[in-house]
This record gives C-alpha cells, structure tokens and sequence, in this order.
C-alpha cells in the first residue's frame, strides 16, 4: 500500500495480446498490476483485433489498477509506456493511452523498451545481480546480459521465436486455448508423457539459433501419424530447449557471470526450468526464474523500468514517443546499470 | 587415451573442456566435449559425435586455405576427444579488452 511521501509511476504495456496496466513505487514497490488477454478465436495473434481489444479493455484496466493501488492519478509522477519492439497496431494503441494521460495529467512521458523491462523486473523479482538472461516468449529469443554501457545481445534467434514454435505447433495437433491454460502448458503436459525421443533438425550457429525447421520437421512428422502426440510434443521441447540452453550456457561461460535469470512466457515451462538450473550449476552460477505474472508481458515491468529511465534524466516528449516496432535491447544506453 | 599419462584444465567452456598435456613428448591441447546433463542421451551424443567428426575436418579445410589453425594429433570420435597442438597465446576477448581500454 502507498505512503504518503512515495513517488508512483504508471506504466503501460501493449506490445502484442496483452493490455496491462502496472503501478510502482520509485522504490520498487509493485502496487498494482492488472491485465487483459486478447484470446483469438481460432489461429494466432491477429494484430489489428488485438489492437481492438486493447481499446476496448483500456479504462477498465487502468480504472482497476488505479484502484488496486490507492494511488489517485494526480499523485502519479510519470507515465512510462512500452515503446517497442512489438505489433504497430498494438504498441500504437498502448502508447496513444499514455500520451493522452501524461498529457491530461501534465507529467512526464518515459518509453521504455519491452525487452528491457523484462530483464528489469526480473532482476527487482528475484534479486539477480547483473545475470546473463535467457528471454522467451511468443515474439523473443534471446540471450542477453550487460556489458559497457548496454544489454548486449549474444544469441538470438535467426527466425521464429520459441514460443511462436510451440503454439503453432499446439495449434497444428489439435490443442485448444482453456482459460488459464495457456497452449505451451498444455504441450509441456502431453511431452511430459512421451518417451521415445524423435531425431529432429537441431539448429545452432554459434551462438544464434534457428527453430523454423525444426518447426516443420515436427509438425510434418505429427500430420505422418506413425509417431504418438506425446512422442512429438516431447521431442520438440527436448531440442528447442537444448538449443537455447546451449546458446546461454555459452553466454555464461564466456562473460563468467554469477547469475542466470530465466523469463519471458515460457520461463513457464519446467522443463526449461531444470535445464537452465543445470548449466547454472555446472558454472557455479544463481538459477532464478522470474514469477509468472512478471515473466509474461505486464504493466508492472513498464512501470519499474519507467522509473529506473527516469530517475536517470530519461524522458520521452511527446513528438518522440513514436512506437519503435524492431527495437533491439543493444540499441538502448541502460545509464542505471553499473 | 593411455598415452596422457596428466593434464590441467585449462579452460571449463560451455561445450568442451580445454586440458593442458603431453603428448609423446609435446604440448598438446586436449578438447573433451563432455556428456551434457540437462539434454536427453541420445541427442547429447549425436551433438557431440558430429562436433568432433567436423570440427577437425573444418580445421583442416581451414589450413588449406591458408589459415594457420593447430595441428591435429589424434581423434576420439567415442570419447568426442580432439587432440591438437598447443597454441601459445591469447584470447581474442583478452586483447580486445586491453586494447579497448
């Protein structure tokens, strides 16, 4: 709950399916942190009714979150928004929420870059100290971790991101969205029955990684029908995952680092999970896993992030708060970062 | 690998472990790619057999066209073990770092 004497920020997040809404303090406190999913009706995000949706869902979001806060909106400081990378409809739609606010409110607008409040917010959840982060959700795969001045980027993916892989996959056998059963979960719970592991493309190039082939492999090898679902499902995730835990592994080694911090909406996955405490282990490094409702895309890590930009003399006019759709992480000067 | 009669690692990276030995009289670097925990067996095995099928092929392919690569001595596709000469010098990322600063 709030103090009188505490400064707030508000932060926006609106990259792709989810509209959220996070309140901070500027010690780090989260006070509210509330969102809203876009669920297609049948295939993947489509970005121009996931925009819809956001429009629709705002004031209720953000009535909801000034509510859980207590903080009313003339006792907020700043206005932080998510800026990029991310779909243009949706990104445009978040930041037109919070020019309007910052505007009516006349305080200060900080764009913050969405990868970047990942690690961020990781790193305020579980006490990660300057970690090489693993980052995988819907739209990113990467391995990052600081050096100079900047979150470097080490690997990536060359095509699709890992969580992209495993939806559409779960979409190409049959899965179906259930409330609060996102399709990842609903694949790690078929692969978590599967036994025979089935040779698939496993495609790393120094340090980067490729899954679209290994997308196809599998879902040719699921419409063949001489394997069992769980087989498949069970293979996919043993490569996918084997590749980007190399990929950090390999980060680790080289920057020596002493934490590992994996997030993003497939940290979800406990099979992920071990593999990336295991290399942690095997380098003497920390294994943390950023909390769900952090690790997926929220409101609360805009904020946090707004507040670190900010009390470091960051600001976003206005006539500059263009949503920026391919902002990569190594194009950000992080000054709170020593 | 009976002729190692010791070594010292040298180096614990993310695929392979780097060990200092002699070998018949040389300083030779041994290249172990370790079994990985965290991936089934199967799989952990074809990466490791390819990797060292192919890296001292490249390595040759490499010296053919002219870059000085070290030797290699011997290959233990089982054990996934390369032997090669010993390369005194630094890492890139060491003279990186000291001509950066």
């Amino acid at each position: 709950m709030k103090k009188t004497s505490e400064k707030y920020c508000l932060g926006i997040e609106s990259t792709a399916d989810d509209f959220g809404v996070g309140i901070a303090t500027f010690e780090g406190n989260i006070l509210a942190n509330v969102s809203d999913a876009y669920v297609p009706s049948e295939g993947g995000i489509h970005p121009r009714e996931a925009a819809r949706h956001h429009a629709d869902v705002a004031d209720k979001v953000l009535r909801e979150a000034i509510e859980k806060s207590g903080v009313k909106p003339r006792e907020l400081s700043i206005i932080a928004f998510s800026q990029g990378p991310g779909l243009g409809p949706s990104l445009r739609t978040g930041a037109t929420v919070a020019r309007a606010l910052a505007s009516y409110l006349d305080i200060p607008l900080v764009g913050v870059n969405h990868s970047i409040a990942h690690i961020e917010i990781g790193k305020l959840q579980t006490g990660a100290r300057d970690p090489v982060t693993l980052y995988v959700s819907g739209g990113n795969t990467m391995v990052s971790a600081f050096d100079s001045g900047r979150y470097r980027i080490f690997g990536e993916t060359l095509d699709i991101a890992l969580g992209n892989c495993l939806d559409v996959f779960a979409r190409e056998a049959g899965l179906k969205y259930l409330k609060g059963v996102p399709l990842g979960a609903a694949l790690e719970q078929l692969a978590a029955k599967g036994k025979e592991l089935i040779s698939l493309p496993y495609v790393v190039k120094g340090m980067d990684l490729s899954l679209s082939g290994l997308l196809t492999a599998a879902v040719n090898m699921l419409h063949k029908g001489d394997c069992r679902l769980e087989d498949v499902c069970y293979s996919l995730q043993e490569h996918a995952f084997s590749m980007v835990t190399e990929v950090t592994e390999r980060a680790l080694a080289h920057t020596e680092k002493r934490h590992v911090l994996l997030t993003g909406g497939v940290a979800a996955n406990r099979r992920l999970q071990s593999m990336l405490c295991s290399i942690a282990k095997e380098h003497d490094a920390q294994f943390n896993v950023v909390p769900l409702q952090f690790a997926t895309d929220n409101g609360a890590m805009i904020a946090w992030t707004g507040v670190l930009a900010y009390s470091h003399g960051l600001v976003t006019p206005v006539e500059e708060s263009y949503v920026k759709l391919r902002w990569r992480v190594d194009k950000v000067d992080v000054p709170w970062v020593k | 690998m009976g002729e190692v009669a010791e070594r010292t690692l040298l180096k614990k990276g993310a695929e392979a472990s780097l060990f200092l030995a002699d070998w018949h009289g040389r300083r030779a670097m041994i290249k172990i790619r370790l079994p990985k925990k965290y991936r089934p067996e199967k799989l952990d095995l074809a990466i490791r057999t390819y990797r060292t099928v192919h890296e001292p092929q490249l390595m040759s392919e490499a010296k053919k066209a002219g870059v000085s690569t070290p030797t290699i001595f011997q290959v233990d596709v089982q054990n996934a073990t390369i032997i090669m000469e010993f390369v005194e010098g630094r890492q890139v990322k060491q003279f990186l770092a000291n001509f950066s600063s």
